[in-house]
């Protein structure tokens, strides 16, 4: 069986990000995946000095985990303090050489931006930086990331919205339906 | 034969963001943001403030202590007309307000900026103090154009190879991503002293982020 940790990183229970969340979370179940949710705003994760217990159970369920999902919203051009800090202690740099998420193939990661694409490139997109290169490094060695992002979440419309929701879906869809290929052990 | 040659007077030219001293004989104010969570930066932005005592008045944030994380509350007042909740971070926008230089002091974490950092731009940076709302075209406007300068000063142990490949995020969130609300006629300038984050700095060390902010 599939097994995946999902981290959430937003500080508002009802929003669009909570929303993506859950449907990214209903996907991988209904398919038969077991889904650790890692949810840093309910769990009140200190991004500065964390509970060492919440580091612990954080790092062991990366140990575990077959992929990994970020669903979270993008500020000021990168990871919010709460997840940036988390990435921190839990992935820290001293130990990407021992590849501390050994089984992970395959890293999700699910965003909002409230500035357009063209903006992001002007900015060197931080956030992805971070995934695409700086966590893949703590994955296994043929690891391979999937990007779902919402760009100009301010000016759009609800259909944009339910389109990133159905994008996202069907991301999470393929990191299961390809499991026997991708995130065999 | 020759003239001597002279030195630029750069106290006059706005470029150097010194247009309010030449004009009011007083320095203008460099905002210095520290996370003095980690005992090396301590150090470093004092090593800072007396270089850049040299031209600037220097006001010191020690922000390591402060809760990093954007709250609920603060979040779901984002969008409103008072979208400061924290009296701190009212006060830190002021002061962002009325600077003229914005310097973050940190150790670089995950190839980036560090927590206590990134969640001051986070919730400091908010609509009415970095960036207005255009109502009609929903655009974003900068508001922090008076900023001349950017600046970082970083305890970052990284090789030029993994600097190369894994990037340097937290220049780029000041130098690009803040960038855009202060204007392309800022200067950005970067010292990375090449340490470990969680190292004290050599009396070398200092003496040279002392010497480099002094023409900043």
């Amino acid at each position: 069986m599939t097994r995946i940790a999902l981290v959430h990183c937003h500080p508002i229970e009802g929003s669009f990000t909570a929303a993506a969340r859950d449907t990214v979370s209903r996907v991988l179940t209904d398919r038969g995946a077991t889904v650790d949710v890692i949810d840093l705003y309910a769990e009140r994760f200190d991004p500065v000095r964390p509970d060492p217990d919440h580091v612990t159970r954080h790092r062991a369920l990366l140990a575990a985990a077959d992929a990994l999902v970020l669903v979270y919203p993008t500020w000021w051009s990168a990871q919010p303090a709460m997840l940036q800090g988390w990435v921190e202690h839990v992935v820290p740099r001293a130990a990407l050489r021992n590849r501390p998420m050994p089984g992970v193939r395959r890293i999700l990661a699910v965003t909002s931006h409230g500035s357009p694409k063209w903006l992001n490139a002007l900015e060197g997109e931080a956030g992805k930086r971070l995934v695409t290169r700086y966590l893949r490094r703590a994955a296994h060695r043929r690891c391979r990331t999937d990007w779902v992002a919402l760009y100009g979440m301010d000016r759009i419309g609800d259909a944009e919205r339910m389109a990133h929701l159905e994008r996202a879906s069907a991301a999470a869809a393929r990191l299961v339906d390809r499991g026997p290929r991708t995130l065999r052990r | 034969m020759f003239a001597e040659p002279t030195r630029p007077d750069r106290t006059r030219d706005p470029r150097y963001g010194s247009d309010v001293a030449a004009s009011t004989g007083t320095r203008p104010t460099a905002l210095l943001v520290v996370d003095d969570s980690s005992p090396g930066v301590s150090a470093l932005a004092a090593a800072a403030t007396t270089g850049l005592a040299e031209r600037w008045t220097v006001e010191m944030l020690a922000i390591g202590d402060r809760p990093a994380a954007m709250t609920a509350a603060e979040r779901a007042a984002y969008d409103s007309d008072h979208p400061a909740l924290d009296p701190v971070v009212a006060d830190h926008g002021r002061m962002l307000s009325e600077a003229r230089a914005l310097i973050v002091v940190h150790p670089t974490t995950a190839n980036g900026l560090s927590a206590p950092v990134k969640g001051w731009l986070d919730r400091v940076l908010l609509p009415g103090v970095a960036f207005a709302l255009d109502e009609r075209t929903n655009r974003m406007r900068p508001a922090l154009g008076h900023i001349r300068l950017l600046g970082g000063i970083t305890l970052d142990d990284r090789g030029p190879l993994e600097r190369v490949v894994y990037h340097d995020n937290g220049r780029r969130i000041i130098g690009r991503a803040v960038r855009l609300v202060t204007g392309v006629r800022t200067r950005v300038r970067w010292l990375r002293v090449p340490m470990a984050p969680d190292a004290s700095p050599s009396a070398v060390d200092l003496a040279r982020v002392t010497t480099r902010t002094a023409r900043w």
